[in-house]
């Protein structure tokens, strides 16, 4: 087949406007230089894919794309799109992110770079299609069997779905490791200012021999993260579900498997430090210390505003990466103070908190399908306060 | 007595350059189809005029059949279970300079992936998908698959098995753009079959009817296997393509009896692109201004 000419596409939107989260995402995948979409329609997260083909259908380059018959095939596919040497991506929500399960497995066992965005709703099963949850952030972790670790960013506002999904894909190809970005239906749809800079600062995965990568000015070891010998290049490349040694055929010995996991979850944890950081606002002189991820974290932020107008002292600890938990950064903050957790689930994003923080917190465990309302947050925190003075 | 001992090291094979030296031996029984068929494939890549350093990408899901992409030296991947059709999709549409081979069981194909199988067919994604169709879960011990034939006996068997799929009527029907059947038997036309079907430009499938003695063959009175490629030579009924009343369901069908192994084995290219056949279907290669 003839090569294909390239030719500058029209990537960078670089500017203002008013974008929903899902556009914006999927602008920030064309930032970061996506080169391959596979994905199945599923409300709320169907208009990334819609947004994609738009912007693409115009593009004078090549783009590999297809719309596939079911999410296990999507996941599949970007791991064989990603084996090509193209940073490839799929979007979906609650039910296609349980199909994908197995494909995040493989994706983690084979250290496929790969960035999945899962713009949450309730659940389970069909749940709640058109309304938003949170009630993924454990599957995120635990959802494929086996020992993995992925790296997994939640944006708050439309602003920080752009800038995290060009995040994303630059961790995946530093540390060669899928990357989930928790989006929700509140976020998916909602129109705000987003401002596409001039220039966005991208990583491309290592080339065997070519020298190791570097992210965010620290350079990343070859020994944790091995250059990716991609298909189509001058040495062989191949790799297995199976445990695998360096050459990625079949190894089950128990030291070869011993290293293979281990180092798999090390080359994420040692460099959780350029992972995003939390956002601590008004945490200095808080009694209270609210602890809120995505949308939810706005619904906080207008509480807290308003406890604030009466000198109630209270802060908010949003993690923007939920895994690896930002353990250390947590107790911190809240060393002597009271906690809350707020969040669109019975009760998730309150096992690592009270598990990094060896204590019980209070919670707000909201399931009616809606952003908890901020008055509910306030009633809430008010009876916290309330304890303290009696 | 004794069992000889094999040094492997010091043994050379026909194809030493293809295959992955350090994965030799490989995990398949003594009588299986899968050397003989991998054998067929690699003559096939290389009749094809695959580079198998820089082009062909050979893929494959889990079971016995899974395991031969690591044994062949060009790149491959060992996908999950039944998802070697979506995995070679995406190496296909991300690189269109890539030949890409899919060779798995009858189960990974047909009863996991029987789904991706369609689609792919549908879609018409230029790839060649060969089928060791043994009619059995090899790998967990001999199960029923879809292929396996109602009066046998397997360790799922209750009674009867459910009816097999014909898979070339199922590739004719889902679309596919070349569709061919041989067996084990025909090992020296196979590489040219294969080839043929490397060089189509769009879904190519061969159903290749192999034998398993030692799982399969030997609970249904066919233990050894040159019993089994006995059958086969004597079954293989080449059909005249050319006159469409053997494209019937019950021309392509394979014929079973519980006494007397395979009866009747349709065999030969069933479909080959045609102008009619290409003209709505092009091969997927992603957006191309």
């Amino acid at each position: 087949m003839e090569k294909l000419e390239t030719v500058n596409d029209d990537r960078l939107l670089s500017g203002k406007h008013l974008m929903s989260g899902n556009e914006a995402v999927a602008e920030g995948a064309l930032a970061a230089g996506v080169e391959g979409y596979f994905g199945y329609p599923i409300t709320p997260s169907t208009s990334i894919m819609e947004h994609l083909i738009k912007r693409i259908s115009k593009f004078k380059n090549y783009f590999s794309f297809l719309q596939s018959e079911d999410e296990i095939a999507s996941i599949t596919a970007v791991i064989g799109c990603s084996w090509t040497r193209k940073k490839s991506m799929t979007a979906t929500s609650g039910p296609g992110f349980s199909l994908m399960q197995e494909g995040i497995g493989l994706a983690a066992f084979t250290e496929t770079p790969l960035v999945l965005i899962n713009v949450m709703r309730g659940g389970p099963s069909t749940g709640l299609p058109t309304f938003p949850g949170q009630q993924e952030l454990m599957q995120t972790h635990f959802g494929s069997h086996g020992d993995y670790l992925i790296p997994t960013l939640v944006p708050g506002s439309v602003q920080e779905c752009f800038d995290f999904t060009v995040e994303a894909f630059n961790i995946s190809e530093a540390f060669r490791t899928p990357v989930f970005v928790l989006s929700d239906q509140v976020l998916s749809g909602l129109k705000e200012l987003l401002t596409i800079p001039e220039k966005v600062e991208i990583v491309d995965r290592a080339v065997p021999g070519k020298g190791p990568v570097t992210y965010k000015g620290e350079e990343i070891s070859e020994v944790l993260v091995p250059a990716m010998n991609c298909f189509g290049e001058d040495k062989k490349s191949f790799s297995t579900g199976l445990s695998h040694n360096e050459t990625g055929h079949v190894d089950l010995s128990a030291d070869n498997y011993d290293n293979l996991i281990n180092r798999q979850h090390q080359k994420i944890t040692q460099y959780e430090h350029l992972l995003p950081q939390p956002k601590l606002q008004q945490t200095d002189d808080a009694d209270i210390i609210v602890v809120a991820y995505g949308s939810t974290a706005r619904a906080c932020r207008l509480a807290i505003k308003r406890l604030r107008r009466e000198n109630h002292k209270i802060g908010i600890f949003t993690p923007t990466t939920v895994w690896p938990f930002p353990e250390k950064q947590l107790n911190e903050v809240t060393k002597g103070r009271k906690v809350l957790v707020v969040e669109m689930s019975i009760g998730q994003l309150i096992w690592p908190v009270e598990r990094y923080l060896h204590r019980k917190v209070e919670h707000i465990g909201h399931t009616r399908g809606q952003i908890p309302p901020p008055s509910l947050i306030e009633k809430k925190l008010k009876e916290m306060l309330k304890e303290d003075n009696n | 007595m004794e069992s000889p001992i094999i040094d492997f090291s010091k043994l050379k094979h026909n194809f030493e350059k293809d295959l992955t030296s350090a994965m030799i031996p490989t995990i398949w029984c003594t009588g299986c189809s899968l050397g003989t068929n991998l054998q067929a494939i690699i003559r096939g890549a290389n009749l094809a005029g695959y580079d198998f350093d820089h082009e062909m990408v050979l893929v494959s899901g889990i079971g016995c059949t899974g395991r031969a992409s690591g044994y062949v030296n060009a790149d491959g991947f060992h996908t999950t279970h039944g998802r070697a059709i979506p995995f070679a999709s995406g190496v296909r549409i991300g690189n269109p300079d890539l030949e890409v081979i899919v060779f798995s069981g009858d189960g990974d194909l047909f009863s996991i992936g029987g789904n991706h199988f369609i689609h792919a067919a549908r879609k018409c994604i230029d790839m060649t998908v060969i089928c060791n169709n043994n009619s059995t879960y090899g790998l967990t011990g001999g199960q029923a698959s879809p292929t396996s034939f109602i009066h046998t006996k397997t360790p799922t068997t209750i009674g009867q098995n459910t009816r097999p799929f014909d898979l070339v009527n199922l590739a004719l029907g889902a679309g596919a753009t070349y569709v061919a059947r041989y067996t084990t038997a025909q090992n020296t036309s196979l590489p040219k079959v294969i080839a043929e079907a490397m060089r189509v430009d769009g879904f190519a499938f061969i159903d290749l009817v192999s034998g398993c003695p030692a799982l399969y063959g030997r609970r249904n009175g066919y233990p050894t296997g040159e019993y089994m490629i006995q059958n086969f030579r004597e079954a293989s009924v080449f059909v005249d393509t050319s006159d469409p009343a053997n494209l019937l369901p019950e021309q392509t069908a394979i014929e079973f009896d519980r006494t007397k192994g395979y009866t009747r084995i349709p065999v030969g290219v069933f479909r080959r692109p045609g102008e009619d056949q290409l003209k709505d279907a092009l091969p997927i290669k992603g957006v191309v201004p």
